[in-house]
């Protein structure tokens, strides 16, 4: 069901309205203050993909629940978020009050007064209200490095991305941020720690982050030099993920990015994993390619036991199902890309890519390749 | 003449910021959100979307 135009003005939601707060995050790309807010929010829920409904516990930013796009759906996963969050916190209603009472006093021209009550709000607050007063009170300057120790989550953010931009050496405060209770900081640490000092990644510790973005984002810079030790981790990740002791919303993608990265850098523990996924012959998952791909740069490597794993790798022959469903150009273009991994792998091909997939085509490419590689 | 008025007409709808869909009591304020979630116990339901 389409998400705008059917399901969010269903007039069957309105007994939600006031049961859940609306939080409607749009990103232009305009890298504007708006976009800017809204860049933080997604990176907070770990959200990235578009259009996303999840259903979120406000104090913290975690996902309660991802809601599906039907009517019965989206009130089902209300009725799930709803019981599963905490009592309401009293402190915050009076702070609130007294938030509106300073605001009330600077409309009035009573700066003194409005000023003596927002310096009482505490670091601590669980609502930036303590932000707030200063932005109120004209205390905010550009960011510097010493905002990486702020109490609000955006100011260490943005000092970060200042630390990124200007390349300041790592320091202690800047690595402590890497696991910072704020998703949009983490991710900012770790794209301003891969790029100034990357040896000093824990890709252990990083890959088994709670938010994808931050998982992604480890990958992402590995991805520039070969790194054994990011590849071993990565074999950890991919046994982790397997046996659900890491958690990501878009696993498919993740395993892509660990793919890319075993094929860079990783070893004879990687051929074993990425030949188990790539013998799937999920045709219409672009994962498969990527292992393959990653078969064949290891087998160029001389890894063992690569070359011969793209063997197993081939699809079946192309069958009138296939057809049918318009399946079998992907079939047919995976079983071209294990047969260019094998020629990567090996430096040569025995054979050139038949003109059709069907039974007899395979068969002759697979004892060309079997007696090749022996 | 008319080529031009379509395209200042075409520019000027792509600048137009998009609205969130209507019927719900939508903020787009994630700090003002995030207090009124702490305030009352209600879940946040955040709809990511961009522009296409």
């Amino acid at each position: 069901m389409p998400v705008e135009g059917q399901l969010l003005p269903s007039e069957e939601l309105k007994p939600l309205y006031e049961k859940v707060i609306w939080l409607w995050v749009y990103r232009s790309f305009k890298k504007d203050p708006g976009d800017l807010a809204a860049e933080r929010v997604m990176n907070r829920c770990g959200a990235s993909t578009y259009p996303q409904l999840l259903f979120i516990d406000g104090p913290s930013w975690t996902v309660l629940v991802e809601c599906g796009r039907s009517v019965a759906e989206f009130i089902k996963s209300a009725e799930n978020a709803i019981a599963r969050m905490k009592k309401p916190d009293p402190a915050v209603e009076r702070l609130l009050v007294k938030m509106n009472r300073a605001k009330t006093l600077l409309e009035g021209g009573k700066k003194d007064d409005a000023a003596a009550i927002l310096s009482e709000f505490k670091k601590n607050d669980p609502c930036e209200f303590f932000a707030e007063a200063r932005e109120l009170l004209g205390l905010v300057k550009p960011a510097s490095e010493e905002d990486l120790a702020d109490p609000d989550a955006d100011r260490r953010a943005d000092a970060l991305d200042l630390c990124l931009a200007k390349r300041v050496p790592i320091t202690k405060g800047a690595m402590a941020l890497l696991s910072d209770p704020d998703g949009d900081v983490r991710l900012r640490a770790v794209a301003y720690v891969a790029a100034v000092a990357p040896d000093r990644l824990d890709f252990k510790t990083l890959l088994a982050d709670p938010m994808d973005g931050v998982k992604f984002a480890v990958l992402d810079a590995g991805k520039s030099a070969p790194d054994p030790k990011l590849a071993k981790a990565g074999v950890d990740a991919w046994r982790d993920l397997d046996a659900g002791k890491i958690r990501s919303g878009n696993p498919n993608v993740l395993r892509m990015k660990l793919a890319e990265i075993l094929g860079l850098s990783g070893g004879e523990d990687a051929v074993p994993i990425l030949e188990a996924f790539a013998s799937r012959h999920e045709f219409l998952n672009g994962t498969t390619g990527a292992c393959v791909r990653s078969l064949g740069q290891l087998g160029k490597r001389k890894v063992k036991g690569a070359a011969a794993s793209l063997i197993n790798c081939f699809p079946p022959a192309v069958t009138p199902e296939m057809e049918k469903a318009k399946h079998a150009t992907h079939c047919i273009n995976l079983a071209r890309t294990v047969h260019a991994a094998l020629q990567d792998a090996c430096g040569e091909s025995p054979s050139p890519f038949p003109p059709a997939w069907k039974e007899d085509d395979r068969k002759q490419i697979l004892e060309a390749w079997t007696r090749h590689v022996k | 003449m008319i080529l031009l008025s379509s395209a200042i007409l075409l520019l000027a709808l792509q600048d137009k910021p998009k609205a969130p869909p209507k019927g719900p009591p939508w903020t787009t304020d994630p700090r003002a959100a995030k207090r009124e979630s702490l305030r009352t116990g209600k879940p946040i339901f955040a709809y990511f979307t961009k522009t296409y």
